[in-house]
This record gives C-alpha cells, structure tokens and sequence, in this order.
C-alpha cells in the first residue's frame, strides 16, 4: 500500500469513527449543532415559519392540506386549500418554497405527491402544524424558572406573537405549575418512517 | 490492464477522493449534488413542450421541468462534465476517435451495445429519477433511502446480465 | 450557517450558470482522471477485472459524507437546505434493474457517456443519443402509468429515519463497509491478475 492510500484511509477511519462517537454523545444528529432538539432535514418549526410570512419570503407559498371545511374555519394567514386527494388546483413554480401542513404532522412526502407539482425549490413540512402553530406562536408562555436560552426564545417568540395578534404569557410559579402543555417528544415530532 | 492510450490513469481512491470533493463542493454552494440524468430529462420535456405542449404538461415526468433546456442547472452543470472530460483526457494525450472495445470483438456488435444499454438506462433513470451520479453518488453521500435502493438494484442487475455483453470484450 | 451559498445569499442567473460550468467541469474531469470515460475499464467491475467504479464511486460517496457531516456538525453547512433525492420506493427498485442491465450492456452510465462521447469515443455518443432517446419514451410512456411512477413516495427519507440509528453511526457502518470493500476489491484484482 502507499503512503497515500495509507493516508486516506486512516483519514477516513478517523472521521468515520469520530462522526459515530459524536452522535452518540450528543443524540440530534445531523447539523444541530445550533438548535438543541432534532429537526427533521425537511421540517421547519412555526418560529421559522412566522419569520417567513413576516419577512415576506420570495417565493413562499404556505399549503393547508386539511378539507376545505377545515380551511374555512381557520387557517394560517396566506396559506392556500390544497386539500390531500383533492384535484390539484395550485400551480407550484420552480423558485417555490412550499409549506405544507396539517392539524398535526404530517407525511411530507405523500403530501408533495398529492400536489403533483413540478419540483420545487423547497418543501417543508410544518412540525406540529396547526397545532405547533398556536402553541408556539398564538399562545407562546414563558414557565417560571426559565433559563436565558428560553428567555431569548421567548423574546423572539412573543415579537411574532404580537404581530399575528397571538397573546405571550410569562407565568409565574404557580402557574407553571399548572400548565400541562403537551410537549412534542422527539419521537412525535419524527416524521413517520413508512 | 493498463490504458490502451495516453498517459496511465490516476489512482482511483485519489480520484474518488477528488470527486467526492467536487460532489461536497456543489453541496455547499449550490445546496444540491451532482447529476447527468436530469439534463436528459430536461431536453425531452423541451422537445416534447416545444411539439405538442399540453402533453408536456401532463407528463409527470417532463412537468418537473418546466423551465426548459436554457434554464436548468443541472444542463450548464452536463456541458461542464463535457469541457472537463475532454480537457482531462487532452491534456493526458487520451482523445481519439474510436469505437471502443475487445481486440477480437467487431464494431457492430459494441455498439450494438451502447445503443441497448443507452436506451435501458434512459428508461431505467427515468423510473427512478436520477441516475448513478444524481442518484446513487449524490444521494448515497446525503444517505437518501431511495439513493441505496437504486444502487443495490443496479449492480445486482449490472452482475446478472454483464456475461451477456462479455463477447463485446474479449 | 453561511452555506449552501445559492440558499443563503440569492445567485443571480448567470452566476448559478457558471457555477454549474465550473462544477460540471470539475466532475468531468475527475471522472476522465480515474479512467470512468472507457467503457472497458467500466465493464471490467462487472467481469470482476477491474474494480475501478466501486473504488472511485465509494471514496467519493465516503469523501462527501464526511464532508457533509462534518461541515454540518460544525454549523457551517445547513443541512436542512440541502437537496436530498426523494425517495420513491417502488420505482426507484425498478428503476435500477432496469439501468443495471442498461449499464452491463452500454459499459457506460449517462453521465461517464457523455466523457466517454468528449474523448472521441464513438461508442459512447451512441450511448448519449439512446439515453435520451430511452428518456423520451419512457417520459412519454408514463404519462399513462402515473400511479406506479408516484409509488411509495417517501419523500427526502434518510437511513437514519427508518433505521433510528443517529447519522454518525451510520456514516461509521458505510466508511467501515466501504474500506473493508477497497480490501476485498484489492484481493479480487490481484486474483485476477495473477
């Protein structure tokens, strides 16, 4: 063997075994670095989400797959009924980044299908959807005892409250103590696998 | 067995290596991998937009590219792989116009060959949307679930009928 | 997160233009560089002659993979702006049986077609026309079979996702089953050879 071969071997030994121990050690697994809980490579959280519409990201085009009975009751501001199984009436463009969401989560994949779009820039779908939607961004509390991780989240959170008329709350203890918020383990946030 | 022309071949780790470096590179500027398949694609949905568009339009194959041949990466990307390919095998003295193929084997039956193969990988990347380098290598290094399923499938079927073309070699 | 850069800061055009020259300039030649533009050294990995396309094919596969975790590991790459192949179980099974014999028989795949077209060989043009024209009929075709086309979409899925096994793990099985393939394909040239 070379010394070069001999090289990129142990170089890839290296960093393969490096990458495993790493995952382990700090389960998120790819590019979560930053954020601290996994996000699916195609899930966008609400807060991210709330920041599009508000920035008026080009191209973005929200999608409620719910039954148009569903949309007409309520539904996320600029989003369009894009019922799963329906008839495609929506003209998706290549420089699109899609948002499709449901009550819940919901399966990205079986959703683009049913669009029978042409590919898009992006797609994503909304973690929680509706539901993420009002916990996170309608009604955003902040729990007494927060750290200032959480209190920066908030921050951000409650800004893009205010501008979609949602209403922060900061609890304080007893009301913490109260609040039974669901929260989204990691295995419910997962998109399903098959 | 050495090259029959030109300069002998790089180290093929070294050159997987180097590959796999312009693959990482798309990844971080362009945020997609490489491919082949998809400027194919993207000439057919033209051509066929161009003759008959409402048919195009119906395809759920040429729907995905609607922006026709002038604008899609993946075609600049397919001229690049040309230019580059010829650059290379230049500059190692490699170019000539040849029929290639096994020193007892006719003409006729090669590309006879190429012309079969050529007509199965087109359908066959079409099913599956990608071909070995926009599927299998771009999504195998992304660990794309249908990336590894194409590429199991294709060597296994690759294996099975190779010694059917052997006579092409010998 | 500064990268991917065409995700990050808009491209113009031209820019996405020639940056898609330069890469593809780059992919072509390393293809020509390993020997990828001859159909009989292509040929030679399913006479088990010359293993040349899984050694160049796999430390690719590895070299990006390191990359792209690594990269996203240390926030440099946002992972969830990268482009993953969609998965489409059934017709992607297909699919490569059907390009695997297209691929035994051509002793060429599309892209390395097109170098071998490049370098002169005749062979491979004829290669080029037939993908396109197998491109065509099929694309014509399966406008009649949309729903086999569609089957099984799964969307952007990983391994990760239906293994549970977090991506490091995952990036060590492929690098150990990678190296311990260069080993097996040494063995299996000198046998060859000898």
């Amino acid at each position: 063997m070379t010394v070069l071969r001999r090289a990129l071997l142990v170089t890839a030994a290296s960093l393969g075994s490096l990458a495993a121990l790493v995952s382990i050690a700090s389960p998120g697994g790819r590019g979560t670095a930053e954020s601290g809980s996994k996000l699916n490579a195609r899930e966008i959280t609400s807060i991210q989400l709330a920041d599009w519409i508000k920035d008026r990201k080009p191209g973005l085009r929200i999608l409620d797959v719910r039954s148009a009975a569903d949309f007409d009751v309520f539904h996320l501001p600029g989003s369009l009924s894009a019922p799963l199984g329906g008839p495609p009436s929506i003209e998706l463009g290549k420089r699109d980044v899609v948002v499709v969401y449901s009550e819940e989560d919901l399966d990205l994949g079986e959703a683009l299908a049913s669009l029978r779009s042409p590919a898009v820039a992006e797609a994503f779908a909304l973690r929680r959807g509706l539901n993420g939607w009002l916990d996170e961004v309608m009604n955003p509390v902040l729990l007494a005892g927060s750290n200032t991780e959480d209190k920066a989240a908030f921050e951000k959170a409650a800004e893009l409250s205010r501008y979609f008329g949602g209403v922060p709350r900061v609890l304080d203890a007893t009301e913490s103590a109260a609040f039974t918020r669901k929260k989204p383990s990691s295995s419910e946030t997962r998109r399903r696998g098959c | 067995m050495g090259p029959d022309r030109g300069r002998a071949y790089a180290d093929p780790y070294l050159a997987g290596v180097g590959l796999g470096l312009v693959l990482l590179t798309a990844f971080v500027v362009m945020g997609r991998g490489l491919g082949a398949s998809g400027a194919f694609a993207s000439g057919a949905a033209s051509l066929v937009g161009m003759a008959t568009p409402p048919y195009a339009a119906q395809s759920p194959v040429f729907v995905r590219y609607p922006d026709g041949f002038f604008r899609e990466w993946i075609v600049f990307e397919l001229a690049g792989v040309v230019l580059g390919g010829f650059l290379s095998a230049k500059l190692a003295g490699r170019v000539r116009v040849e029929i290639e193929r096994g020193p007892h084997a006719s003409a006729p039956r090669r590309m006879l060959g190429a012309f079969a193969g050529g007509t199965f990988m087109g359908v066959g990347a079409v099913f599956a949307r990608g071909c070995t380098s926009g599927l299998a290598l771009t999504g195998g290094a992304l660990l794309s679930v249908g990336a590894w399923v194409f590429m199991l499938a294709t060597f296994a079927s690759a294996y099975a009928v190779a010694p059917l073309f052997r006579k092409s070699w010998r | 997160m500064i990268a991917p850069f065409a995700e990050v800061q808009a491209f113009t055009e031209a820019t996405r233009q020639g940056i898609g020259v330069a890469i593809g300039l780059a992919f072509g030649f390393a293809l020509e560089r390993a020997g990828l533009g001859s159909a009989r050294k292509l040929v030679g990995q399913f006479h088990l002659t010359d293993l040349t396309v899984f050694k160049v094919m796999f430390s690719a596969i590895v070299t990006a993979m390191l990359g792209v975790f690594w990269l996203g590991f240390f926030g440099v790459l946002d992972l969830s702006r990268v482009y993953v192949p969609e998965t489409f179980l059934w017709p992607q099974l297909v699919g490569g049986l059907v390009f695997g014999v297209g691929f035994a028989a051509g002793g060429l795949c599309p892209g390395t077609a097109c170098v071998a077209a490049a370098t002169g060989r005749l062979d491979g043009f004829a290669a080029v026309v037939r993908v396109f024209a197998g491109v065509l009929v099929a694309g014509l075709t399966l406008e009649r079979a949309p729903a086999f086309y569609d089957a099984a979409a799964r969307g952007p899925q990983t391994l990760s996702e239906i293994t549970g096994l977090p991506d490091g793990v995952l990036i060590f099985i492929v690098v150990g089953v990678a190296l311990l393939g260069f080993a097996v394909a040494e063995a299996v040239e000198r046998k060859a050879h000898a």
